[in-house]
């Protein structure tokens, strides 16, 4: 089969949806985003393909058996879903499969444990939407994910895809460039620059070859949205890319994909592959005179390839190190051509907006930053996983809605956003609306879209420490500021989260973060001094206990403090002496326990189990 | 030609022109450790940092690889700020690159932007634990303004740990053997580890013992050694060439090899004699004056 036009497109797609509507059998879906396959959905998948096999129900009732995209979900996976009924079960061992069969299949009933249950209602729902965490999102980019089977073409044609393709052939690129600028659609990467401008400057640049690249490094720690998109709906990519290349005349497309997301690798592979098969990329492209191909580049594991410049230093077969960016990539990019990059996510934003226009693009998120965004909600927040929220919504929504609040419902502290190069948000912004200009003001940034949320249990000098370890190990070296100055910054923070602190290094450490931005050569350099700098500014009090105290008051900095045991809280459960290490905490059944200080390593272990806040860091004088 | 103002001089130039070659032509100097006129400017020192205003904006750019392109630009090149930020990258190097502190280019800025050298392992009481991390690291960084101009600066005392190099990454050796169409080295591995090296440590095989890279260095951490008619560059050895004229080694025998390539076939290279530079001058100078001599004669 393949289409030489767009009403052989059509035809196709239409036959598709008789079939569809013709079979009314029932299909059972499992989640195969990264998460839920880590949890054990391969075996569920194969349990249900053993036990239809043998009952021979795919062959009697045509049953089918079908792999999707991430749900989002993840931190309640393996996540089946089972039609008819749009039955959403979470959890699911190979061990229910039976009962799925026997029960809600055969017998159409549902089965109580395995349907989400709502914490504080304690009220159980069978169908995702209307669960918290998918009522709140609205899915642009994330639309398919989840709901087709990403290795198959047809999934894609049934859901209208590359029908906002045909529409660009049909409206001509001008109009198209029109429709994306005045969507006000914003880079996704983390940059925020307006993507119809950055179509517009290449466009406009006298070249015979241009380029569209799609920048799927995703390398922030914590962050997997471009990973879930491109192993879920690589087909969206796809369109999107072709869309692009037609507007800026571009015949060469690139992915880069981080090498550690094989699986993103393979299913953007095979979807090109089908893609190249029906003709739906290659020369002519139904029949519209516009040749278009694309490449899969893998990266070698490098966080700076993320870079714009790096990357296509990286694709060029030169190492990845980042240029001098007067000169920006639309006018000299790739091999000195005009080239356009953009992140996944962009990208696949862009059918929607054709299919659906402009102006229902700007309806959703804020003035300056329309539409939606996708998030990768992990740390100490009890649905961890992926949500795409409308641009504008708060940071109380997205964290308690949607991601369910703070694990043992803690005291929320702060959250982390924009990966390394972002910044802690405190307590007080919690009402923020998210979008581009906002965080920027508080003093972090939307990065690619990772959020880590973190409560009272993190300590924000650690957590400094953190991010800048990572980001020394993956400096590329280049530029002295972001070579040498990281490498102070994490002597210095080492110094102080090992109780070594000397007076005068929170202000070394303030001089050396607030002097990088401006020499540092590239976007990671410029923003690495980003995790420090706001920690700094919202948790200064925590560096001045870690320098002058060396006390580090979320017990996390070991040595640095000694756990405590409140008397009118501790009921003895005796939860706290079973996970000591190094046998430190003492007492007998139901009496309220003690702990030695001499054996005891501060290894937070004890902090960590108890179920009712009733051990406390503290100074050392003070326990003594 | 466009018209800008750099430090409230005006000057008109090409569109194009970088910030470092505008203020040349006025005559205003910029410190630089990475840039060289003959090689592409790569960024990679930070030392050029100037201001510039773009409308109501003001913002820091380096100047030797900042193209003007837009009419009426303001530059400013020794601001407060500036200064500070100079500062702050030779405060860095120093720290990095502890036995290049003495060479007469780090010396000279470091007694302009006013930076204490620090001394490598003697100032902590109390050592850090000696996890791998910590072995590499140095004593804390003084970015306070040091009244104290004229302490002089002295590194030899405990500068002999392996690590400390002389070597600031500029990067000037690496485009000089680019250039040279060579390519025989580059950086290796990442971050703080990066390294200027040949292809897998070893005595690179396509070098032709130019020297380049030694000419360019700033701070002399490329050992170019001469004896006997003997050249050792990057651990190997070239045979050099005598001029048969005044008999002086003058470039190693794969240097002559390689600029016979650029001959064109139809040149006989048997009557090619080797003769060095200055001799050749010589030559070449006095066969124009014989010949003008004998024009004016005849």
């Amino acid at each position: 089969m393949t289409f030489n036009t767009p009403s052989d497109l059509r035809e196709y797609r239409r036959k598709l949806q008789e079939e569809k509507t013709a079979a009314t059998i029932p299909s059972v879906r499992i989640c195969f985003g990264t998460g839920c396959i880590a949890s054990g959905s391969r075996d569920v998948y194969r349990a249900f393909e053993k036990e239809l096999k043998e009952r021979k129900l795919n062959v009697n009732l045509q049953i089918s058996l079908d792999s999707t995209g991430c749900h989002g979900f993840c931190e309640h996976g393996p996540l089946v879903t089972i039609n008819p009924g749009n039955i959403f079960y979470q959890k699911v061992k190979p061990s229910d499969v039976q009962s799925i069969i026997d029960e809600t299949i055969l017998g159409q009933k549902t089965i109580s444990h395995l349907l989400y249950r709502d914490p504080n209602t304690k009220k159980s729902t069978t169908e995702a939407q209307q669960i918290p965490f998918y009522s709140h999102q609205t899915r642009i980019a994330l639309r398919n994910s989840g709901e087709l089977n990403p290795e198959k073409i047809d999934d894609y044609i049934l859901a209208d895809g590359y029908e906002a393709l045909l529409r660009a052939f049909e409206t001509g690129p001008e109009h198209v460039l029109q429709e994306i600028i005045d969507s006000g659609l914003r880079g996704r990467g983390g940059g925020g620059f307006s993507t119809g401008k950055k179509w517009q400057s290449a466009r406009k640049i006298e070249s015979d070859i241009r380029y569209v690249v799609a920048n799927g490094d995703e390398g922030d720690p914590g962050a997997f949205m471009d990973r879930s998109l491109m192993e879920g709906d690589p087909h969206s990519v796809i369109e999107g890319m072709a869309i692009g290349a037609y507007v800026i005349g571009a015949n060469k497309g690139f992915i880069y994909v981080r090498d550690e997301y094989p699986l993103a690798v393979k299913h953007l592979s095979m979807a090109i592959k089908e893609a190249r098969k029906v003709g739906l990329l290659g020369n002519n492209i139904l029949g519209s005179g516009f040749s278009f191909d694309i490449e899969v580049y893998r990266g070698g594991g490098a966080f700076v390839c993320g870079e714009s410049t790096a990357l296509m230093a990286s694709i060029e077969g030169r190492v990845g190190v980042p240029r001098v960016k007067y000169i920006r990539s639309t006018e000299k990019g790739l091999w000195e051509k005009p080239t356009v990059l953009n992140n996944v996510e962009t990208w696949a934003n862009i059918p929607p907006i054709i299919s659906k226009g402009a102006s229902w693009f700007r309806s959703l998120g804020t003035e300056t930053s329309p539409g939606t965004k996708i998030f990768s909600l992990v740390g100490k927040v009890k649905n961890s996983g992926l949500v795409e929220v409308p641009m504008g919504t708060t940071l109380r929504t997205i964290i308690f809605d949607i991601g369910g609040g703070t694990l043992k419902n803690r005291p929320f502290k702060a959250v982390q956003t924009g990966g390394p190069s972002g910044g802690c948000i405190p307590e007080s912004f919690l009402d923020l609306p998210v979008d581009f200009d906002h965080l920027a003001d508080v003093g972090s940034m939307m990065g690619s879209g990772g959020m880590i949320v973190m409560d009272e249990r993190s300590c924000m000098v650690d957590v400094a420490r953190y991010f800048v370890d990572f980001l020394v190990t993956e400096s590329c070296g280049k530029c002295t500021p972001c070579r040498e100055g990281l490498m102070e910054m994490q002597r210095i923070l080492h110094k102080l989260t090992r109780g070594k602190g000397e007076a005068g290094d929170t202000e070394r450490l303030r001089a050396i973060a607030e002097n990088m931005p401006e020499t540092a050569l590239c976007g990671l350099g410029k923003t690495a001094a980003n995790p420090v700098l706001s920690t700094l500014r919202y948790f200064s009090e925590e560096y001045e206990e870690h320098e002058k105290e060396h006390f580090c008051r979320a017990g996390v900095c070991q040595g640095m403090y000694e756990p405590f045991i409140l008397r009118n809280k501790c009921i003895g459960c005796g939860a706290c002496q079973a996970n000591c290490s190094t046998g430190a905490i003492s007492g007998n059944d139901r009496d309220i326990r003690k702990i030695d200080h001499d054996k005891c390593i501060t290894c937070g272990m004890c902090l960590e189990v108890c179920r009712f806040e009733a051990i406390e860091p503290r100074p050392k004088e003070a326990t003594s | 030609m466009i018209s800008i103002t750099i430090n409230g001089n005006p000057l008109n130039i090409e569109a194009g022109t970088t910030i470092l070659e505008a203020a040349g032509l006025l005559g205003i100097h910029i410190p630089t450790l990475c840039y060289h006129p003959g090689l592409p400017a790569d960024g990679n020192c930070r030392m050029c940092s100037v201001e510039i205003e773009e409308g109501k904006k003001r913002k820091v750019v380096m100047a030797c690889s900042y193209p003007i392109t837009k009419d009426g630009l303001i530059i400013e090149t020794d601001t407060p700020k500036i200064y500070s930020l100079r500062k702050f990258v030779l405060t860095l190097i120093a720290k990095e690159a502890k036995e290049a502190c003495n060479t007469p280019v780090l010396r000279h800025l470091f007694e302009k932007y006013n930076v204490s050298v620090p001394t490598r392992f003697n100032t902590s009481p109390d050592p850090l634990p000696h996890t791998p991390l910590d072995t590499h690291l140095a004593p804390p960084l003084d970015l306070s303004p040091n009244p104290s101009l004229n302490t002089p600066i002295d590194t030899s005392q405990n500068a002999t740990h392996d690590s400390a190099s002389k070597c600031i990454l500029c990067g000037l050796c690496v485009r000089a053997c680019e250039a040279e169409g060579i390519g025989c080295l580059d950086f290796c591995r990442r971050g703080h580890l990066r390294e200027v090296t040949s292809p897998f440590k070893e005595p690179p095989t396509s070098c032709i013992g130019c020297g380049a890279c030694a000419e360019v260095c700033p701070t002399g951490a490329i050992e170019k050694l001469e004896k006997d008619g003997v050249r050792i560059l990057w651990g190997r050895e070239f045979q050099l060439v005598q001029c048969t004229r005044c008999g002086r080694f003058f470039a190693t025998k794969e240097q002559l090899e390689r600029a016979a390539l650029n001959y064109d076939d139809d040149n006989d290279l048997s009557s090619y004699e080797e003769i060095c530079p200055q001799c050749r001058r010589k030559e070449e100078a006095y066969a124009l004056v014989f010949s003008k001599v004998k024009a004016t004669r005849g």
